[in-house]
């Protein structure tokens, strides 16, 4: 409005001047504030069973709307492919073992595999996407957990005894066979991360810099929110909001595998689903693990098996498997961190947990 | 320069100083209950305390907004997650029924971090 007067504004009356004068710092305001600056687009969708958040900085706005959409389909694709209990390109590999026969596996699984044999031979066996059987045992092959309760020992002992390893499976190109037909591929510690990967790798493909992808609170963070790194808030494992933070630098992923994620309650115990592959039952004496990794997949795989790893053992196996950055909250409420994670983690909340940092030197 | 004049450049400068910090440093409480369900996205004021029923795929999820606070009520799933996330309170806060596709989350300019990691 102000600018069709402003002939009228250079020759207004003294008693104008007020008015003119407010009228034009606020002009000037206002053209400040809208500035163009580069801007922030955020997404949310459902998809890969979770809640899938998409953070976009810089790009234009028609480039982040499709990128959502690609996002969104991605996951979808993999969703379908990966189920470890409704029909799938997966659940057709897990058919084969079963009944002893080899398999020629779908190129959307293969790489899975592949990754996940390497992974959990350098996880001492910790990270063991074979025992699909114990998962589905537990009852967290199903999101209904009313009036559920922890199965026999005796049929824990069962499923244990039978020592489904990944090293059990052997690939000669895409054909797959198995020694052990008791083996279960269920890859829920490893295909959300792997997953995160590509996704990320396609909308930067897109020519998208500066991005989030957040599967379920795992995320993959690239580039950085202008001039500043992205930051990432950790939630307290046991109460609401935020307890911890890092700014990410680069490519990097941040993974946190928690006991609250999935569980039941039974006779005052809670059973979560990061089950022990040794004992059969949920690993005990950890309440969660964050691990900052440039792959996603190690980060995820990292985090599953550093928490079953518990407080006492988690450095060797983080060492083994090429991670240094880790913090892991033990059932007493310590903080236990690698000494890189200790320089980077800002404890947020007024009474930090006690930490207790592990230096490899 | 009258005291008139004097009286709207201050008025003027704090306007530009609390627009700047508003719109530039991203500090600000949190605004609006934006809640998503089938594909549909509305848009509540965090300032008018209400409760609201939203259908998803499974039924109806019944959000509360109240003190600028945000939460669900009830919902037709059995891990009850959306409801144990409890009460939203800053922008960024989310909260989602997976079974019954329901998302809510705060929007504002006070959001804290980027993403949650949890």
């Amino acid at each position: 409005m102000a600018s069709t007067q402003p002939q009228q504004t250079t020759l207004a009356p003294p008693r104008g001047s007020l008015y003119v004068n407010v009228a034009t710092l606020l002009l000037i305001t206002a053209m400040l504030a809208g500035c163009d600056r580069p801007r922030t687009y955020e997404n949310q969708f459902l998809a890969f069973g979770t809640l899938v958040e998409i953070t976009i900085h810089g790009a234009e706005r028609e480039l982040a709307e499709m990128a959502f959409e690609v996002a969104r389909r991605d996951f979808a694709h993999m969703h379908a492919a990966w189920h470890a209990w409704q029909p799938s390109a997966l659940t057709r590999v897990n058919t084969a073992i079963a009944a002893g026969e080899s398999i020629d596996v779908d190129a959307d699984v293969l790489p899975l595999i592949e990754r996940a044999k390497s992974l959990s031979r350098r996880s001492r066996g910790l990270f063991n996407p074979a025992i699909g059987r114990l998962v589905e045992l537990w009852g967290f092959h199903t999101d209904d957990y009313t009036g559920r309760r922890p199965p026999s020992d005796a049929r824990i002992r069962a499923l244990i005894d039978q020592n489904p390893s990944m090293d059990d499976l052997t690939l000669e190109g895409s054909q797959l066979s198995s020694t052990n037909p008791n083996v279960q591929l269920d890859f829920g510690a490893y295909a959300k991360g792997y997953g995160i990967g590509l996704v990320a790798e396609h909308l930067r493909a897109m020519g998208i810099e500066n991005l989030i992808v957040n599967a379920g609170g795992d995320l993959r963070a690239i580039g950085a929110h202008g001039d500043r790194p992205w930051r990432i808030g950790i939630r307290h494992p046991r109460e609401q909001g935020v307890f911890a933070s890092v700014e990410t630098d680069g490519d990097e992923s941040v993974f946190t595998s928690g006991d609250y994620e999935r569980y039941f309650e039974f006779k005052d115990t809670r059973y979560h689903h990061i089950l022990d592959p040794r004992s059969g039952y949920p690993a005990r004496h950890t309440t969660s693990v964050t691990v900052i990794h440039t792959n996603p997949g190690v980060a995820d795989a990292a985090a599953t098996a550093l928490f079953v790893a518990g407080p006492s053992h988690w450095p060797a196996v983080a060492q083994a498997m090429g991670v240094r950055d880790v913090m892991l909250i033990d059932d007493q409420g310590r903080a236990h961190l690698t000494a890189s994670m200790a320089a980077r983690v800002e404890f947020e909340i007024d009474l930090p947990p006690k930490a207790v940092v592990h230096d490899r030197s | 320069m009258t005291r008139a004049d004097k009286a709207g450049l201050t008025v003027s400068l704090l306007a530009l100083l609390t627009l700047y910090g508003y719109l530039w440093t991203g500090i600000g409480p949190a605004n609006q209950v934006t809640v998503t369900a089938a594909g549909e996205t509305r848009v509540f004021s965090l300032g008018h305390d209400q409760r609201i029923a939203v259908s998803g795929s499974r039924g109806e999820s019944i959000i509360e907004i109240e003190q600028g606070r945000a939460r669900f009520v009830t919902s037709p799933c059995s891990g009850k997650v959306c409801v144990h996330t409890g009460w939203l309170a800053r922008a960024g806060d989310t909260a989602a029924c997976v079974p019954n596709g329901v998302i809510v989350s705060l929007t504002g300019h006070g959001k804290q971090y980027d993403s949650i990691n949890f």
